[in-house]
């Protein structure tokens, strides 16, 4: 049998030759098993296509996730969860692994709502997929991924505890739509589900696709297009090491048709390398940052146990077609004690004494929806440089968040509302709001989190991306995932994504 | 402890340059005391020792969870990391290092931060945290958030903050 023709099989380091090229070939390459990866490449599969997938991060089966931080981490998350923006005020976190983002994210399920929609029209020249389309391709994803609201009697502590308050203070909060199914409430969610109870990319759009006969190599990462006359000829790349990003053989594949969904980092990423120059690749970067707040409670809320994430105060939501989406929302949240440690605020004894506490401590993100204010180029092979800086409006509407946040935990008795601030900023009562306003966002002054980059590869009138999904210029290299979105397309982006790969996958067996 | 990049410091040009600077500095002064100084207070630092001495800084003994991050190999831990890191990133750390032993000199403190007291070094890193230099506030954040990920991670902790540890 020919090597590495074998259908329906993850191949990894151990299949692997370190010496030469190994040269492969299918009618199509989809590079990234994430959101948008895992579904073009299961839809294809099921319409007979001969598809070859790509992805740099490791394979983990659902019973490999062992709930231990320390291991976790860093086999599934891109630089181990530290991929800072240059200021390092923000670490941009994506899942890097079989599955991508899906495997470690919260299974919050918001689609894009229509306004946006029709903001990307007004504004920016928008004449991709029409929003029916999208909530036709949405449902069968959902559908798939058996998506369903979580009951109020299913949140923990932490979740009810901020619902709860923000109601009795007359705001808006709910419960998530979620894409789990049996969950037994172990509270990993971010370091992958043991159970295959969150219904994620690995055990949905992955498994259907290996089904239909997909080969997908691990491990395996792509660098750089050759190209001419507007046709990728072949992508070039390199097969990694086990546990370590260093090389270990290199690779080279002939396709029909390339499908790029390596995220809104890595997609422009390996088109600068392939020396790919059309105007706006890698610009417009949105993180959507992410504010995490700590409240100290007298007492037990055991945070890290439940779903972590299941109520949102949605309140403070603004969505229009006018800005698409802005303000903010406070989520509920909480990882393991590594994890959390590390936003905690200040250090010391102080610190080590509010840890000690980590049963009685309740945690949220505040979620900003952003205007696109950054940017991504390549620093070294494979690894990005992300540049982003805080608009001023950002910056008021991040202290408008933090305050309204702490006034929901103080209301419902917190002792201590903490952000991780360099300095940290720590509120005891409502007279203490005002140190918010001495939080400043030059570099390294707070620890955000970015979950959602979007926007480096747009899909808009003078966009790299055409509504078709193929890149500017060319004939059969396509783009699909978060970075294709004008702006920010949603509160949580894995629905959005998912739709658009659904229509680009039809489109693409159209045009084969 | 595997693949970690807490320690990647995303180096502008500027800071880089400075940290260069310093790193010149303290290997000048680590050469002209070696040659002057016979005893051990003039023993250039290893990077180990400034590891252990900046993560018991971070995180002291005492209080209701007396292990300090030493104690438990935290710093073995992340050197090990840093090992298997791509050069760049093994460099930054250094680097890094270096600035936080020698900075104290460079503030006319007359010490090195290894020849502080534990009282003082607490305080001095702590003072990091409040720089008004970004570079300083970088490394803070770079080192704290490897110390506390590799210290929370151990089991001794866990049974201290009551954490029970996995389910299976
Ligand atoms: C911690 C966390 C929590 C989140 N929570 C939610 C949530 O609750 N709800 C929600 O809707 N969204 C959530 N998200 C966001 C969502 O999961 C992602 O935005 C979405 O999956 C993005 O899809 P994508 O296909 O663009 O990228 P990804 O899903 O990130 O997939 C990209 C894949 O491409 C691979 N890749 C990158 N470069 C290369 C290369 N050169 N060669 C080969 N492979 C490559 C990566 O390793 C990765 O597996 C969360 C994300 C994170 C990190
Ligand atoms: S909380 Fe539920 S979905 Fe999350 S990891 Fe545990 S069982 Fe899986």
């Amino acid at each position: 049998m020919k090597e590495h023709s074998e259908k329906g099989k993850i191949y990894g380091p151990g299949d692997y030759s370190r010496k030469g090229t190994t040269y492969l070939s299918a009618d199509v390459c989809v590079v990234g098993t994430g959101s948008a990866g895992a579904v073009v490449a299961a839809v294809l599969a099921s319409a007979g296509v001969d598809v070859l997938v790509l992805e740099e991060g490791p394979y983990y089966a659902s019973e490999d996730f062992n709930q231990l931080e320390h291991l976790m981490i860093p086999a599934l998350y891109r630089e181990s969860a530290n991929q800072m923006e240059e200021c390092f005020n923000i670490s941009v976190m994506q899942g890097r692994c079989v599955g991508g983002s899906p495997v470690v994210n919260m299974a919050d399920c918001v689609m894009t709502p229509r306004p946006v929609h029709e903001h990307w029209i007004r504004y920016f020249g928008y004449a991709g997929p029409s929003y029916c389309e999208l909530s036709k391709a949405n449902e069968i994803n959902t559908r798939r991924m058996n998506v369903n609201k979580i009951p109020e009697e299913e949140l923990n502590e932490n979740n009810r505890l901020l619902l709860e308050s923000a109601r009795s203070l007359g705001l808006s909060a709910r419960t998530f739509e979620n894409n789990r199914v049996n969950c037994v409430g172990c509270g990993y969610c971010l370091i992958g589900c043991h159970y295959r109870a969150k219904q994620s990319t690995l055990v949905t759009f992955v498994e259907d696709a290996l089904k239909d006969g997909v080969r997908l190599f691990s491990r395996a990462r792509a660098e750089r297009f050759v190209w001419t006359k507007g046709r990728a000829r072949v992508l070039e790349g390199v097969f990694l090491e086990k546990d370590s990003d260093v090389p270990m053989g290199r690779f080279e594949i002939r396709a029909h048709e390339f499908v790029l969904a390596a995220g809104a980092i890595h997609s422009p990423l390996v088109l600068m390398q392939s020396g790919i120059q059309i105007e706006g690749i890698g610009d417009n970067l949105s993180l959507q940052p992410q504010m995490p707040v700590m409240a100290l409670f007298e007492k037990e809320i055991v945070a890290y146990r439940g779903i972590p994430q299941a109520a949102v105060v949605d309140a403070f939501e603004e969505i229009d077609d006018e800005k698409g989406l802005s303000g903010f929302r406070i989520e509920g949240i909480m990882a393991g004690p590594a994890m959390s440690s590390s936003f905690g605020p200040g250090s010391g004894l102080e610190f080590k004494q509010l840890m000690t506490r980590f049963r009685h401590i309740a945690a949220a993100l505040i979620l900003f929806p952003d205007r696109p204010s950054g940017y991504v180029r390549v620093k070294e092979r494979g690894r990005a440089l992300i540049k982003y800086r805080f608009s001023d409006e950002l910056a008021r509407t991040i202290r408008k968040g933090l305050k309204e946040a702490a006034r929901i935990y103080l209301h419902a008795g917190a002792r201590l509302v903490a952000f991780p601030t360099l300095p940290g900023v720590t509120v005891k009562s409502l007279n203490d709001l005002h140190r918010i306003d001495s939080i400043s966002f030059t570099p390294a002054h707070v620890r955000m989190i970015s979950a959602h980059p979007q926007g480096t590869l747009r899909m808009s009138e003078r966009g790299p991306v055409r509504p078709d999904f193929r890149l500017r210029g060319f004939e059969n290299l396509y783009v699909c995932d978060s970075s294709i979105f004008p702006t920010t397309s949603s509160s949580h982006i894995m629905l959005p994504v998912m739709a658009y790969a659904r229509v680009a996958a039809d489109r693409l067996i159209q045009a084969l | 402890m595997r693949k970690r990049d807490f320690l990647k410091l995303n180096l502008t040009r500027r800071e880089a340059l400075t940290l260069g600077i310093v790193a010149a500095g303290y290997s000048l002064f680590t050469s002209v005391v070696r040659v002057r100084a016979s005893e051990k207070a003039g023993t250039p630092a290893t990077m180990t020792t400034i590891l252990k001495y900046a993560a018991d800084a971070l995180l002291p003994p005492g209080g209701s969870l007396p292990q300090a991050p030493s104690q438990l190999g935290v710093p073995e831990e992340i050197l090990q990391f840093v090992s298997k890191q791509p050069p760049s990133v093994q460099k930054d750390f250094r680097s890094a290092l270096m600035a936080l032993e020698v900075m104290p000199i460079l503030e006319l403190r007359f010490k090195r931060f290894t020849s502080m007291s534990p009282q003082e070094r607490v305080q001095y890193f702590a003072s990091w945290e409040k720089s008004r230099w970004g570079l300083k506030r970088k490394i803070f954040v770079a080192l704290k958030s490897a110390v506390t990920f590799a210290y929370f991670s151990h089991p001794e902790v866990w049974e201290k903050i009551g954490y029970e540890g996995p389910l299976i």
